[in-house]
């Protein structure tokens, strides 16, 4: 599913216009993406969390070349589902 | 560090009070939102959502694990998971403080420096098991092994090079200082053996101390050097006793790394080191004058030999500055002009250059080039005026006769920044970098921002936090972030302004 059918779905499902529901949707982006700046762990209940970890700078060795590569560090955002989650998805392949 | 945490219902808030709708609406619209993307994840779709990222259901295979406590195998079932990919944007808005680092491709030399680091922390665990009488005696013992195999591995080069002075002496001045090399490195390689030799002979030294003195005395020589042979083996005896008396060890350590450090020939000022620790030992120092009269003449040819080789490689720099400029200067006359600074004299003296050395080294292209690098220095001293020079010549550096085109005039020429894009004050933790990507589109041009901002910054490395720093506008053809040039171009500058002062 791409972005344009998302915004179809959400607008039929809240009864509002889609530019309406895309405009809405991109606030809610806005908002994540600054909290996760912020360093800040966003919590959706049911579904997970998000949030930004840092990884670590690592010694790499090339295997085959054996040069070694100072790999810095960076941070990333992480997406961890919800137990709620977890256990619907489990009921669905069973 | 705790982090903060902020639950679906502030979420609700902040939507609610940025686009100024009711709470119940933007409520609806953020569960439907997650339920929809659950729904169709659960269908096993991907959703895709704009400047966020993708949502997609993975499937981890079941696999065997062992239960740490009881051995026993048993397998993780498999099951399904949810896997975010951020979108890139918001990957690199995320990880900017740390955009401007990348992967450091660590040199070589480390990894045995590592190699030789290990034995040395090995030793003492060894000793360290052991009980505190044993662990003492053996403490002392190894450190006399320490001292005295280093001896048998010097002796023996020594020996070795004495004989090739013998058989080469017609290129004795040049011979010196490749053997200065060989001695250094010998000397080097013997660190590790130490190490590795002292683990099994800790408890008998006494037996391994007479092999050394034996084998001092077996090298074969020819017969001139055989006195001084002679003489050393006695010294190593004396030293085996001096040895012995725990305080006057570390005198003999620092004799032996000076004898270490000590060139080949300086054989005989090595014996004048000696001598005080003969003295306390009152034994007789006649043999050794007798020695050492004959080799006076060491050190002189030694210092002959270095003074020669220094005035060479002066002679060699000269004439490669000269055929560098000469070389040069016909192709980028123009900015030799431009470089009003340079002073009259200055192009006189590289026009004189030109004129002497031109003939000789035509075909001779190469080598110009790169030493024209360890010119700097000779330049400072020739041409006193020319504070320019080495900025120049690394600017002109990537200039090849052959394709001397519009860019390649670009780069040479005296960059001018007069129209500005802009100004940014420098915060804590701000970069030159971080400023160039933003406003240049490639971390590497921040060399013009740092050029036109000389008289602010000291160096790129340190600019004060309030530092305002202006951003020129740079011809478009210089910053094209896909031409591989004008990369080459801003990481010679790079080198140029982080590895000066």
């Amino acid at each position: 599913m791409n972005h344009k059918e998302l915004i179809a779905k959400l607008a039929e499902r809240n009864n509002i216009p889609k530019p309406e529901a895309e405009k809405i949707l991109e606030t809610t982006v806005a908002i994540i993406k600054e909290q996760l700046l912020h360093g800040t762990i966003i919590g959706i209940q049911s579904f997970g969390n998000f949030e930004v970890r840092k990884k670590e700078e690592r010694l790499c060795v090339h295997p085959a070349t054996q040069i070694r590569t100072l790999v810095p560090p960076k941070l990333v955002v992480n997406f961890k589902q919800s137990i709620i989650l977890k256990e619907k998805l489990n009921d669905v392949k069973l | 560090m705790s982090k903060d945490k902020i639950s679906s219902q502030e979420m609700v808030e902040q939507i609610a009070a940025k686009l100024s709708v009711s709470k119940r609406v933007a409520e609806e619209f953020l569960k439907s939102l997650f339920a929809e993307i659950e729904e169709t994840l659960l269908k096993g779709e991907p959703v895709k959502i704009k400047y966020l990222g993708t949502f997609k259901m993975q499937w981890n295979e079941p696999r065997k694990s062992v239960n740490v406590q009881t051995g026993e195998v048993f397998t993780i079932d498999g099951y399904n998971k949810v896997t975010f990919t951020p979108d890139s944007e918001l990957k690199e808005a995320v990880n900017e403080p740390y955009s401007h680092l990348e992967p450091v491709e660590l040199d070589g030399q480390e990894i045995p420096s590592f190699e030789v680091e290990k034995p040395a922390i090995t030793t003492p665990e060894t000793l360290r098991n052991l009980t505190e009488q044993a662990s003492e005696i053996r403490d002392i013992l190894s450190a006399i092994n320490a001292l005295s195999t280093p001896k048998e591995e010097k002796q023996l080069p020594i020996a070795e090079t004495i004989e090739k002075n013998k058989l080469d002496i017609p290129d004795y001045d040049i011979i010196l200082i490749d053997e200065e090399e060989d001695d250094e490195k010998e000397a080097d390689d013997v660190l590790p053996t130490i190490e590795e030799i002292d683990e099994p002979q800790q408890t008998e030294i006494e037996s391994i101390t007479e092999p050394i003195t034996e084998s001092v005395i077996e090298i074969p020589e020819p017969a001139d050097i055989e006195i001084i042979e002679q003489s050393i083996p006695e010294n190593k005896i004396e030293h085996e006793e001096l040895i012995r008396s725990e305080e006057l060890k570390k005198e003999v350590e620092k004799e032996e790394t000076e004898e270490e450090e000590e060139i080949l020939p300086a054989k005989p000022s090595k014996k004048a080191n000696r001598k005080p620790s003969k003295a306390i030992q009152n034994l007789d120092e006649d043999i050794e004058n007798e020695t050492v009269d004959p080799f006076i003449l060491g050190p002189k040819k030694k210092r002959k030999g270095l003074r020669f080789m220094i005035s060479f490689t002066i002679v060699i720099l000269i004439i490669g500055g000269g055929i560098y400029a000469a070389y040069f200067s016909s192709s980028c006359i123009r900015c030799w002009v431009q470089y009003d600074l340079l002073s009259e004299a200055n192009r006189q003296k590289m026009n004189d250059f030109k004129g002497t050395f031109k003939g000789w080294f035509s075909s001779d292209k190469k080598t110009p080039e790169q030493e024209a690098f360890k010119n700097d220095t000779i330049n400072k001293i020739t041409l006193p005026d020319s504070v320019f020079e080495p900025e120049q010549t690394v600017e002109q550096q990537p200039s090849t006769p052959v394709e001397v085109d519009s860019l390649q005039q670009l780069f040479d020429s005296r960059r001018e920044y007069n129209e500005f894009l802009g100004e940014e004050a420098i915060s804590e933790g701000t970069r030159l970098t971080n400023i160039a990507q933003h406003y240049y589109g490639k971390k590497e041009f921040w060399v013009y921002i740092y050029e036109a901002n000389r008289d602010n910054i000291v160096h790129p490395d340190r600019i004060t936090p309030g530092t305002i720093v202006k951003i020129p506008k740079v011809d478009s053809r210089l910053i094209d972030k896909k031409n591989p040039r004008c990369l080459q171009k801003a990481k010679e500058l790079h080198d140029l302004y982080v590895g000066k002062k």
